[in-house]
């Protein structure tokens, strides 16, 4: 359980790579800095590829938690 | 303030280059709502036309006054066997907008001339210069510099390209860099000398670049220098050129201040002894 | 750096490329000047590719861009060769 509440959500599970990364990009881009946006991906490439994505591109990752339900990824936006 | 959202089918589309640092949502929508104006649809105009419809750019004019015929097929590649005997701006909107249907193809089947060029570049933000004669090239600078929008310029023969991108205001224009037209005939032509079709690819891919870099606002442009292809050798280099404070049309005092007779000033209208083979 | 032979080589371009039938020409090493390279292209390789080179009056045409080792010849025509020097003769190109 995060300390962090998100100020947004996306569900990107079933959205497969890299979609599930620009879609992320799209609506971090779209947020302010400071700011904090959670998504849900699959497991497996998604889990792996879009947090190495959100930090090749400057923003910083606050956690990635696996669970039943998918792979929760919370993004502090840079 | 929230953008237009993109389509489901748009982020797909795009988003090869929306994972671009350089380009994201911001710069998509950018090249969404760019409008640029191409001039000629041949040998640099079609690969231009088709990666400026692929990238997205929303309003892209098409201006030539051809019909698409068979010597055209080894290099014009925005036109097919079927499109023979079809107007250039015809085949060439069909095909743009059947890749891309966010594309609007504004066809203008009609010669460039001092009547009308200002006229039709006013509703364009830059101009593609991918044109094959010398009086265009100084008509479609001068304008541009008139009405103060950005070129891109190319030429082609054999297996040499050339290609400089021309910011009124920021860098040469043409005329710094080619003071004074050739002699009328002396210069052959492609239908001459000859084209490799790949030569014009890979020159008009390079002005699509450099649009698409100039609506994006990144990387370096060619303006102050000209790229030099030499497709035998497969060699690159670069030219740098200044603006000529003297330049009779960007310079500190021009002294053409309105488009001229520009078969007049490239020797056309005045018999001259012709240099044909 | 002077090469074997001394020679200064001519890079040719475009339709001057074209006319010449050849890319690179190789002149005496003391020819002169970059002028001096020019009219001996025109007089070996004719009228046409004269008139590429020079205009009606007899003056190098505006339109050539002249280059000594890569770099823009900074007296122009007057710009002195030496042997191992390579010229570059650009011009435009219209073909589109």
């Amino acid at each position: 359980m995060t300390a962090v509440k998100p100020d947004k959500s996306i569900d990107l599970r079933g959205t497969p790579c890299p979609l599930n990364w620009v879609k992320t990009k799209l609506r971090l881009e779209e947020m302010q800095p400071g700011m904090v946006l959670e998504v849900v991906v699959d497991e497996g490439a998604p889990a792996h590829n879009v947090p190495r994505s959100v930090q090749a591109e400057g923003h910083k990752i606050l956690e990635v938690g696996h669970s039943a339900d998918g792979v929760r990824v919370v993004i502090e936006r840079c | 303030m929230a953008a237009i959202a993109f389509t489901e089918e748009q982020i797909e589309r795009y988003s090869r280059q929306i994972i671009l640092p350089e380009v994201g949502g911001v710069g998509q929508r950018k090249l969404l709502a760019a409008r640029v104006l191409v001039i000629g649809a041949g040998g640099l105009g079609s690969p231009v036309g088709l990666y400026l419809a692929a990238a997205g750019v929303g309003r892209i004019g098409i201006v030539d006054s051809d019909r698409v015929d068979l010597s055209n097929l080894q290099r014009q590649i925005l036109h097919a066997t079927r499109d023979l005997g079809r107007e250039k701006c015809t085949s060439a909107k069909q095909t743009m907008e059947s890749i891309n249907p966010d594309v609007t193809v504004v066809p203008y089947p009609v010669r460039l001339t001092s009547s009308n060029i200002l006229d039709i570049i006013s509703g364009y933000d830059m101009v593609v210069d991918g044109s094959d004669n010398f009086p265009t090239r100084y008509l479609v600078n001068d304008a541009c510099v008139l009405a103060g929008k950005p070129l891109s310029h190319a030429g082609i023969l054999r297996f040499e390209g050339q290609a400089t991108t021309i910011v009124p205001g920021r860098g040469p224009c043409y005329r710094c860099l080619y003071p004074e037209p050739p002699p009328p005939g002396l210069m052959p032509s492609c239908q001459e000398a000859g084209v490799l079709g790949a030569t014009a690819g890979v020159m008009g891919a390079i002005q699509a670049a450099e649009v698409l870099k100039l609506i994006l606002g990144i990387g370096d442009l060619l303006v102050g220098r000209i790229l030099i292809c030499d497709g035998l050798t497969m060699s690159f280099r670069t030219v740098r050129v200044e603006r000529d404070p003297g330049c009779p049309i960007c310079g500190d005092s021009p002294s053409v201040t309105e488009l001229i007779d520009y078969d007049d000033f490239c020797g056309l209208r005045v018999p001259e002894e012709q240099y044909h083979e | 750096m002077s090469d074997g032979n001394g020679c200064v080589t001519v890079r040719l371009h475009g339709a001057l490329r074209h006319e010449a039938g050849t890319r690179d020409i190789a002149l005496p090493g003391d020819i002169g000047t970059v002028g001096d390279a020019l009219r001996r292209l025109g007089e070996q390789y004719g009228e046409r590719a004269s008139h590429m080179i020079f205009d009606r009056n007899g003056n190098v045409w505006r339109s050539l861009i002249l280059l000594v080792n890569e770099e823009p010849a900074k007296l122009g025509p007057e710009t002195q060769l030496k042997g191992g020097d390579v010229i570059s003769i650009l011009l435009p190109l219209a073909g589109g």
